[in-house]
């Protein structure tokens, strides 16, 4: 059983299609990368298997675990062990960082009939967390992302990441905004959390990250579809040569 | 039929249907820009017609463990006592400017109004609570003075009876250095009318600091006037309205700086549900001579259903020329992102509404008292969709 499997997937936002038939397969204790021009429909996806609303699925299915995914509510999703990793993490005022992974760690235990967690266990928690992708501990006092840099925000996702400890994680474009040093903390970060259980669906324009991470399968995701697959030398390819050599031979 | 109680005309058909005219016409108000050169007066006199025979009040009862320094008498006890303060007060009711409502009550405040006296100097170190005042016919009617000496501060929490109509008069006299922490829960089941006036007079560096709840009700209409009559006088208004469904909530506020170097804030935060109203009318209003001035006021609403409408009214009337003033106001609705970020951390979208919606009047909300901060949060979750 795959621990994501989509299949023929057709998404469109506003009447307008973006995803056109995906197929894509991930198994547990792998990572896989997406790489794709701009607009091609990335982002989308990762919002799709999350569970936003605003797109429309007109056809295909996505299976979490061989459950489809598209009959659970968004924290229904959450709690089963699917987490994003915002590519544009959303501001919001007057709810603190602490009060909210508290809520998010709460209500997770309970959907899984499981009391809440103890004070202590959490605040450890939350240091170890904290430590693990060196997060400024004063920015927890903080609301949420309010006022946070831009790789303090790409953090912070991570830090939440570690914090809810998910099976199929999500990155979009996590590492961009990200400077050299953050870059290899964030991914160690990740790579600490990798683990023959869970699976990683990396998102990146960048082979860099990929150094740092590095997946085991990397997808071409153009025109809503993923027109290429091959091993971590496609970045490489990709990075040197661009995107037009592939979609030249998508089209022919 | 009409009821008995000549105050109380706005309930019963014939009072409804004057309410309603009232607020169609936009809740007249003379110190509003709008009305200013409108005979409100008489309008007022049409829709709330003067009593033919004298208004009787019903009382708050005293409240247990009141510590004995702090008196709590009538007016006609408070005067054959010559309790200090009591006269001017009386005075400065007499000639106040009171709007329609308000004004009825000039009549019966001489005698059966009831007085919170608190000397001089005397600090409560435990928050007040005056129980609502006992009703008559699903009704009630009460006036209160309270009337703080140089440097006495307490904490007063005003519950309001939910379940009938009520017209209320409260008369705040404030000597130098006085300091009143004043939290009202106006918060009423869904047939209820409710009217109020807080006349506010701040001596010298006295403070006055107001919190208000305002839910349900089928309509409620509460307006405070501050005078900051004496140099740095400071006053707070927090105001946190909730219409749900066929709700009308309405404050006003007149905030009058007559004094130099006075301080006030209005800070409101309003909720609207599906076919609720609520609306805010804010003046600030500063003397020629009253410079130096602070003046702040800030508004904000969040309609949560489709239907629901949300007013502000800014009037800014300035004429010192040394001033700091500022007001905004904002209307939004819940931020769709913000929600969806939320649940994709696992957080149910009811939850994750009340934690937006929570962030959204903590600002408000933390002025108020801790018990009367627990049961807006209460109401609130109770209440939203
Ligand atoms: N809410 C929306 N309304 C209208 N169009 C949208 C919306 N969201 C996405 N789109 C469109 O869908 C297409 C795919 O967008 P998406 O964000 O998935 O791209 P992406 O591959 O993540 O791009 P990038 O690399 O720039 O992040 C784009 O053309 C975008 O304009
Ligand atoms: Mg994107």
């Amino acid at each position: 059983m795959y621990m994501l499997e989509i299949r023929n997937l057709h998404a469109s936002i506003d009447g307008k299609p973006i995803l056109k038939g995906l197929n894509l397969s991930v198994k547990a204790g792998e990572v896989h990368a997406i790489m794709g021009p701009n607009g091609s429909g990335k982002s989308t996806l990762a919002s799709i298997i999350a569970g936003n609303e605003a797109y429309e699925i007109t056809e295909g299915d996505v299976l979490f675990q061989g459950i489809s995914l598209l009959d659970l509510q968004p924290h229904e999703r959450a709690a089963a062990g699917v987490f994003l990793a915002f590519q544009y993490p959303v501001e919001i005022p007057g709810v603190s960082m602490m009060n909210f992974m508290k809520s998010a760690i709460n209500e997770i235990r309970a959907q899984k009939g499981q009391e809440p967690i103890e004070a202590s266990a959490f605040l450890k928690l939350v240091r170890e967390k904290q430590a693990l992708v060196e997060l400024d501990a004063k920015l927890a006092n903080r609301s949420v992302n309010q006022g946070f840099s831009g790789g303090e925000k790409k953090r912070n996702e991570v830090f939440q990441m570690a914090m809810l400890d998910p099976k199929l994680a999500v990155l979009d474009e996590t590492d961009s905004g990200l400077d050299i040093d953050a870059l290899r903390i964030v991914a160690q970060g990740v790579n600490a959390l990798r683990n023959s259980q869970n699976s990683f669906l990396v998102i990146t324009h960048y082979q860099r990250l990929l150094d740092y991470i590095v997946p085991d399968v990397v997808h071409v995701l153009a025109n809503g579809k993923i027109i290429k697959t091959g091993s971590k030398d496609l970045a490489l390819e990709l990075e040197a040569k661009g995107y037009d050599w592939i979609l030249e031979t998508d089209q022919a | 039929m009409e009821n008995s109680n000549p105050v109380l005309d706005f309930v019963g058909p014939a009072g409804i249907t004057r309410h309603w005219t009232g607020l169609g016409a936009g809740l007249p108000n003379r110190k509003q820009e709008e009305w200013k050169y409108v005979p409100v007066e008489a309008l007022m006199e049409h829709l709330y017609p003067k009593p033919e025979q004298p208004l009787s009040l019903n009382q708050r009862p005293c409240p247990d463990g009141l510590p004995t320094e702090i008196r709590y008498l009538t007016v006609s006890q408070a005067l054959s006592q010559a309790i200090p303060g009591i006269e001017q007060a009386l005075n400065a009711i007499q000639t106040a400017n009171l709007d329609g409502m308000a004004h009825r009550f000039k009549q019966a405040i001489g005698s059966q109004a009831m007085v919170l006296w608190v000397p001089k100097a005397f600090s409560a170190n435990a928050p007040i609570s005056l129980a609502p005042a006992i009703q008559t016919n699903g009704q009630t009617t009460d006036a209160l003075l309270i009337l703080l000496q140089a440097g006495a501060e307490i904490d007063l929490i005003l519950p309001e009876e939910a379940k009938s109509s009520r017209f209320s008069f409260t008369y705040v006299g404030l000597e130098a250095s006085a300091k009143l922490n004043l939290h009202r829960d106006l918060s009423g089941s869904d047939s209820v009318f409710a009217m109020s006036h807080i006349e506010a007079q701040l001596a010298e560096s006295a403070q006055l600091n107001l919190v208000q709840w305002l839910q349900g009700a089928a309509a409620q209409r509460h307006s405070i006037q501050v005078n900051l009559a004496g140099a740095k006088s400071l006053a707070w208004i927090s105001s946190l309205q909730f219409a749900q469904a066929n709700n009308q909530v309405h404050s006003y506020v007149n905030m009058v700086h007559q004094s130099p170097e006075a301080e006030s804030h209005q800070n409101i935060r309003q909720l609207a549900l599906n076919s609720g109203v609520s609306s805010f009318t804010g003046k600030i209003h500063v003397a020629l001579d009253a410079q130096k001035t602070q003046a702040y006021q800030h508004s904000a609403a969040m309609v949560l259903e489709v239907g629901g409408r949300t007013y502000h009214r800014p009037v800014l009337e300035i004429y010192a020329d040394d001033v700091k003033c500022s007001h905004g106001a904002t209307t939004g609705s819940l931020d769709e992102q913000a929600l969806f970020y939320l649940q994709a951390r696992g957080i149910s979208k009811p939850a994750a509404r009340r934690l937006l919606i929570e962030a959204f009047i903590e600002e408000c909300l933390h002025e108020f008292h801790d018990s009367l901060q627990q049961k807006v949060r209460t109401d609130l979750i109770q209440s939203l969709p």
